[in-house]
């Protein structure tokens, strides 16, 4: 015989004993590994889903502007790289709105792809998509959510790229969107192409298949495409090393005309001429070409050519006459151009203009005059103000030459290629007086187009007209000489060659994305499930450990004869802990080993749950069931090591017993000692009342505690207390109370007075019932129902949110605006004294509750002055700042931090859980150019409607992202009663942005809903932990009544009836089941008192209500099910056994 | 062989607010070979001596000495030791593990630091001395209560303590299985030469043991007349 053997006899002959505990241990480990499965099946179908949603490709250059078609053919990859021209496809993929052209249902956010024969060789499926004419294929989500069917028509609206940015000064922001009418002849499966998509967006992409060659007739872009995708093998270094090779190819292959600019041979006059597709030459362009110039040592003349609308003699007014209108005016250092052909011109500083013959002529101005211009100059909001400045006339030049170069005005569609002036066609903010044009105007146009009237110093020009602008280019063109002894095809080949050295396609929006990487990264989820579950779990894992640590000790116990026995033989306490450790683990072992099943199956319990019952928290149809070896070996051993950790809990006090109380059967602290530290229980549940009360009156009273903190430090520090208390109260018994009472009663005071009998036991069961009703109550009073008082703390006090399909360049907000946009004047009636925020949005993931992916690059939000300085919101916290700032901590967005960091804000939710960051935190982001800037957290918003975004300052917002033009998202405060129709009414006015209007009321009870949906799943799981809480109270009561059987037994012999035993009995646990139920919730609502009364939350009162009787109620049931149980025992049998 | 002594002893318990003398001033001088009965009234303090000199309870005062070894002076795990190698129990409750076999239960104290396998054969000589040789791979449930009373007799005979202490190990018994049992625990007492320490209420079996003595009131009298 060994020490095993007498384990192994143990194991066998107390097997019914063990039976509860291995339960126990198994209901533990089930509902760990479960809580653990389900992260893994939230992370496995999450990279399915985004895997599935890439078919073959795995990197993607997405450009912010339009390139050659041919680009992908002009790329030559390293065969290392292993990528083939077969494996590419270029399409044009755009965000879009899609409208049933009969039931007219819609939906502003579709992707748009162009698709080709590339695209049918790496998706079979794609074969089914027309391949020209006016028709398209949708997937069968969007077919759903709209309606269509197959033939149907459906209007698709674009917003369209001009090469010439809307918000530029001859932008066309009335010509944001293309609408086109084409037939569905194919609907896709949501899988393949039909669920293609490059965002992490765990809900089903709303797909439109679009020919390549219909896409880029509707968009204006023959020949071009905006996007190129790449299948590679994708073992991850691999496609790191492929996502460099594509890299170099792009950089190789781009030649100037997909960067958007040209040089242009002008052979007449001898010169080059670098000039762009969108009016002015973008930032990175002109350094490219200012230092390629340098490095060739060339001569440059660096231009802005700019639109005067009138020349006069100072003072231009309405009376001037003879003001000539609508002029070009070129700022250039003229000396220089006029060198190129060794002529002489004298050179003008700031104040200085030189006018040509003809201009000077009409005005009869001679050198010295004052000469004043008139133009516009870009404000936000496509707004045009008037300024002039006056120069004083320097020189007169001839009409001829340099001078007479009507190229310097630069191709501008609608006015460089009208026949007359009166033809000119410019954006509907460019008002053009008709009136003004007289015939000799008439006349210079007809011989001299475009030709400048005016020339001026190149800086001051720059700073007159650029203005607001400045992100988009400060120069229309840049002139060359030709190299010394080279021809001007020659030196245009070196200037070409100099000039594609120093530019990168990412600084022009050409970013290749490892999209394989991102969807992997994205795949790991924004939430940690499997934390969320076991922190949801926790309730039901804890109390099953003290099932175990209570079954284990109820073994014990009744083995307290053995373990004296063992001791008195020379066993010393760590040999006889070792030795029912061991017993104990190997019940735990078993335990396990049936949880691990258990907890699978309690995983596909909570992954239907979250399919069907808590559908609405994460909106994921498509999670199935991963189980990973690594999370069952977690499981095992993590079972192992805590019910390890519990049993030894549960022997602890055992060495401290006396072999004689062993030898006797008992198993309890002797009353002298219990006493004495019954009264520092009393002290430590004094200090914890304190304590928690303190913590909860403090966050109550400042701002400075979260709400969070206070629920979760002093509610536990308020349970803690409690049940100090409670170990103090049965500590100190019923010794001094001296006789019981009369009848019913006295069975009463004699049933209370048992609970100080088995003193770990009673306040085991009271934690257990006062931790499950703590969970079940902070839950419930965390709950909250619809309220409309969130419109001022969620949406500040904004009462609809839109979001346009094309950004709008005009603001609804001014009077300018609304009439550039043409809006009814009924619309205009319902926005009159509205107040409208338009902001900015760059595209990313959305960063809500809503999205399950991780964030990578959340939507960035710019939002405008006005927004700032009107304030509102409720802030959760912010970085402390003046009086000012702390006023409107909205004004931190203007802040300037010394390292260049800009300022940013956030909801809480989407900043703590999705993005983990808190104030203080940056977080990179890539800006227009590619480079890595920084955001830092200035602000957290409680509870807003703007949870799916980050907002900065809108001229922060202007630097960073250059090539968004105009605003698509707006909050309108407008009275509750104009809500509706002005809704209708702007969505009918605005159709050709695709506007889509939402209250934002609407939406913080979409956002509650999933906070109240995960709730709900917290709730339920809470519950379980009550029901194994409640079958461990039933365990309890049974041992109680067992081991009182012949106490019991007389007291029905000397004449009890049942029910007064029953009174008996059922007292003692109704004592113990309240006081866990009152310290439980008691804690659980003073705890939950921040939250409810510093945000306008209402508590769902009744609900919460219903959910304390229903545990009371199952409590008493398992009470008074045990006592039945009990009781039926015979009263000989139980007397004789005795 | 050494022999066991106890000078000025003293226990006191507190019940509620009372103190309770329970062992005022116990001193004797048993020596090896020797067997002792000790009789007294209910309560009257026999089995808290017993547990003192056996080790599993500490006196507040005086102290006990096997030998030259003064166990209480002991750390925990030598303290067990002790209890193991040189006493012997025998309780009113046999407290035989119901798990076991006879013979595992004899063995249950070889478990502590000896080598069972090795100890099988004494098991078996044992349980063969106290007349069980035909129960060896019984259960206790299977044994009448003199059976088990036996079996514990073989059990504390195990180790070959120096000290046999049993505590009212036949009020459990009717009468003739008593005499049984008194005559065994005299028997294996004589033939090991162990000093034997009995708690009884019966004169009649503690006449069967050559001291008898009697403890009332927190002290003890040895039968003959002196106080001890």
């Amino acid at each position: 015989m060994k020490r095993n053997d007498l384990v192994k006899r143990s194991l066998l002959y107390y097997l019914r004993g063990h039976f509860f505990l291995a339960l126990s241990a198994a209901t533990g480990v089930a509902v760990l590994t479960g809580a653990l499965i389900v992260g893994d099946s939230m992370r496995g179908s999450l990279r399915e889903q985004a895997l599935n949603r890439l078919g073959p490709i795995s990197i993607a250059v997405q450009a912010g502007r339009y390139v050659s078609e041919d680009l992908p053919q002009r790329m030559a990859f390293p065969d290392a790289a292993k990528l083939t021209r077969e494996k590419t496809a270029a399409s044009i993929m755009l965000e879009g709105g899609i409208e049933h052209a009969t039931t007219r249902a819609r939906s502003n956010r579709v992707s748009i792809i162009g698709v080709d024969d590339q695209w049918r060789d790496l998706f079979p499926d794609a074969a089914s998509i027309p391949s020209n004419g006016n028709s398209a294929a949708v997937n069968v989500s969007l077919a759903g959510q709209l309606g269509i069917k197959e033939g149907d028509d459906v209007l698709l609206r674009i917003a369209a790229q001009s090469d010439i940015p809307a918000e530029s000064l001859l932008g066309r922001p009335e010509a944001a969107t293309r609408t086109a009418r084409l037939q569905v002849t194919k609907i896709l499966p949501d899988d393949g192409m039909g669920g293609f998509n490059l965002a992490g967006k765990h809900t089903a992409p709303f797909n439109v298949l679009v020919p390549l060659s219909t896409l880029q007739r509707l968009v204006e872009q023959d020949d071009r495409i905006n996007t190129l995708v790449l299948a590679t093998e994708v073992a991850s270094d691999a496609n790191a090393n492929a996502v460099d090779a594509v890299q170099d190819a792009l950089k190789q292959a781009a030649i100037l005309r997909d960067y958007g600019v040209r040089i242009r041979i002008d052979e007449s006059r001898g010169l080059l001429a670098l000039e762009a597709d969108s009016l002015l030459l973008e930032p990175p362009v002109e350094q490219a070409a200012l230092a390629a110039a340098e490095a060739l040592q060339l001569r440059q003349v660096p231009v802005i050519t700019y639109l005067a609308n009138s020349i006069c003699k100072a003072p231009c007014d309405d009376e001037n006459k003879k003001a000539i209108p609508y002029s070009m005016v070129a700022g250039m250092d003229i000396a220089t151009r006029a060198s190129f052909g060794n002529n002489d011109a004298v050179e003008l500083t700031a104040g200085d203009i030189a006018l040509n013959q003809w201009a000077a002529g009409e005005l009869n101005a001679n050198v010295g005059d004052e000469i004043e211009l008139e133009y516009y100059v870009s404000e936000r909001f496509g707004a045009l103000r008037t300024e002039s400045a006056t120069f004083k006339l320097k020189q007169i030049v001839p009409l001829e030459g340099w001078a007479a170069d009507p190229n310097l005005m630069p191709a501008y569609p609608g006015i460089s290629d009208a026949k007359t002036l009166g033809e000119w066609d410019p954006p509907p903010s460019y008002k053009i007086d008709l009136s003004r044009i007289r015939p000799q105007d008439e006349a210079y146009w007809e011989e001299h187009k475009g030709t400048p009237k005016a020339f001026i110093n190149l800086d001051a020009a720059q700073a007159r007209f650029v203005g607001t602008g400045r992100r988009f280019g400060e120069l229309t063109a840049i002139y060359y000489a030709p190299l010394d002894g080279k021809s001007l095809k020659e030196t245009r080949d070196a200037v070409s060659a100099a000039l594609l050295k120093r530019l990168y396609p990412e600084q022009l929006g050409l970013v290749v994305r490892d999209v394989h990487a991102a969807a992997l990264t994205s795949a790991t989820g924004s939430t940690d499930f499997s934390g969320l579950f076991i922190a949801f779990s926790f309730f039901a894992i804890f109390s099953a450990l003290l099932l175990v640590a209570l079954s284990f000790r109820l073994t014990i116990e009744r083995r307290a004869k053995q373990v004296g026995l063992l001791y008195a033989l020379g066993y010393d306490a760590k040999s006889l802990r070792k030795l029912l450790t061991t017993e104990g683990l190997c019940v735990g072992a078993v335990g396990t080993i049936v949880g691990i099943p258990l907890g699978i199956g309690y995983a596909y319990l909570m992954i239907a749950g979250l399919r069907t019952l808590w559908a609405a928290a994460v909106q994921a149809p498509f999670l199935r069931v991963f189980v990973e070896p690594l999370t069952i070996a977690i499981g095992i051993v993590g079972g192992l090591l805590i019910t390890w950790l519990t049993l030894r809990y549960a022997v602890h006090g055992l060495a401290k017993q006396s072999p004689r109380a062993l030898l006797a059967g008992r198993v309890e602290a002797v009353a002298g000692q219990l006493q004495q530290r019954s009264r520092r229980f009393a002290w430590v549940a004094n200090a914890l009342l304190v304590l928690g009360v303190g913590i909860i009156a403090t966050a109550i009273a400042s701002d400075a505690l979260s709400a969070t903190i206070a629920f979760f430090v002093g509610g536990f520090a308020l349970l803690a207390a409690g049940l100090a208390w409670t170990t103090d109260r049965i500590g100190r018994g019923r010794s001094k109370r001296g006789v019981f009472g009369k009848g019913m009663r006295g069975f009463a005071s004699v049933g209370i007075g048992n609970i100080a009998r088995h003193r770990g036991r009673s306040l085991s069961t009271v934690s257990l019932i006062a931790f499950a009703t703590f969970v079940i109550i902070a839950v419930g009073a965390s709950r909250h129902v619809a309220s409309g008082d969130m419109l001022d703390t969620g949406a500040g006090g904004y009462r609809l949110l839109g979001q346009a399909a094309a950004p709008m360049v005009y603001s609804l907000g001014t009077k300018d605006g609304r009439e550039n946009l043409a809006l009814a004047p009924e619309t205009n009636q319902l926005l009159a004294d509205a107040q409208v925020a338009m902001m900015r949005r760059n595209p990313g993931d959305d960063a809500s509750c809503l999205n399950l992916y991780a964030v990578q690059r959340p939507v960035i939000l710019g939002v405008g002055d006005a927004f700032i300085e009107r304030g509102g919101f409720t802030f959760a916290s912010s970085m402390s700042g003046d009086d000012a700032e702390s006023a409107n901590p909205w004004s931190l967005l203007n802040r300037n931090f010394d390292d260049g960091v800009i300022p940013a804000i956030g909801d809480m939710n989407t900043l703590m859980w999705l993005l983990k960051l808190g104030i203080g935190d940056d977080l990179k982001i890539m800006d227009d150019n590619g480079n890595e800037r920084s955001l830092r957290i200035v602000g957290m918003l409680s509870g807003s409607v703007l949870q799916s975004q980050l907002m900065i300052a809108d001229d922060r917002f202007v630097d960073l992202f250059p090539s968004i033009n105009g605003y698509d998202t707006i909050l309108i405060d407008v009275p509750k009663d104009r809500a509706d129709p002005l809704t209708a009414a702007l969505e009918e006015d605005l159709t050709d942005y695709g506007l889509d209007i939402e209250s934002t009321l609407d939406v913080l009870d979409r956002y509650r809903a999933v906070e109240n949906t995960y709730m709900s799943a917290f709730q339920s799981l809470g519950g379980l932990g009550l029901l194994i809480g409640t079958l461990g109270l039933g365990a309890v009561m049974l041992r109680n009544v067992n081991e009182r059987r012949g106490e019991l037994a007389l007291l029905r012999a000397l004449g009890c009836s049942g029910k007064m035993l029953g009174v008996m009995v059922l007292s003692e646990n109704i004592v113990l089941l309240l006081a866990g139920i009152g310290i439980g919730a008691v804690s659980a609502l003073v705890a939950t008192l921040p939250n409810a009364l510093s945000t306008a939350a209402q508590i769902d009162w009744p609900a919460l209500s219903l959910t304390l009787a229903a545990v009371l109620l199952t409590g008493l049931v398992a009470n008074i099910f045990a006592v039945r149980a009990a009781l039926q025992a015979r009263i000989i049998g139980a007397l004789r056994s005795e | 062989m050494s022999n066991f002594t106890a000078a000025n002893i003293r226990k006191q318990y507190q019940v509620g607010d009372q103190t309770l003398d329970v062992l005022t001033d116990i001193s004797f001088d048993i020596q090896s070979g020797e067997s002792v009965a000790i009789m007294g009234p209910s309560g009257c303090g026999k089995s808290t001596l017993l547990n003192i000199l056996g080790a599993l309870e500490k006196p507040d005062g005086g102290h006990v000495k096997l030998g030259n070894t003064d166990p209480f002076a002991l750390n925990e795990r030598a303290l067990a030791q002790f209890r193991n190698r040189n006493i012997g129990f025998i309780f009113q409750e046999h407290h035989l593990l119901p798990q076991c076999t006879v013979l595992e239960n004899v063995l249950i104290p070889t478990l502590v630091n000896g080598d069972p396998q090795a100890e099988e054969g004494r098991a078996r000589e044992l349980l063969d001395r106290v007349g069980l040789s035909q129960r060896i791979e019984h259960r206790p449930a299977e044994l009448s209560g003199g059976e088990r009373q036996r079996v514990a007799i073989a059990r504390a005979l195990i180790n070959e303590p120096d000290v046999l202490l049993a505590d009212e190990p036949t009020g459990n018994l009717d009468e003739q299985t008593a005499d049984g049992i008194a005559d065994l625990l005299r028997d294996v007492q004589r033939d090991a030469q162990t000093i034997l320490i009995v708690v009884t209420h019966s004169a009649e079996i503690a006449s069967r043991f050559g001291r008898q003595w009697r403890l009332a009131e927190g002290r003890m009298q040895e039968l003959t007349g002196a106080t001890m």
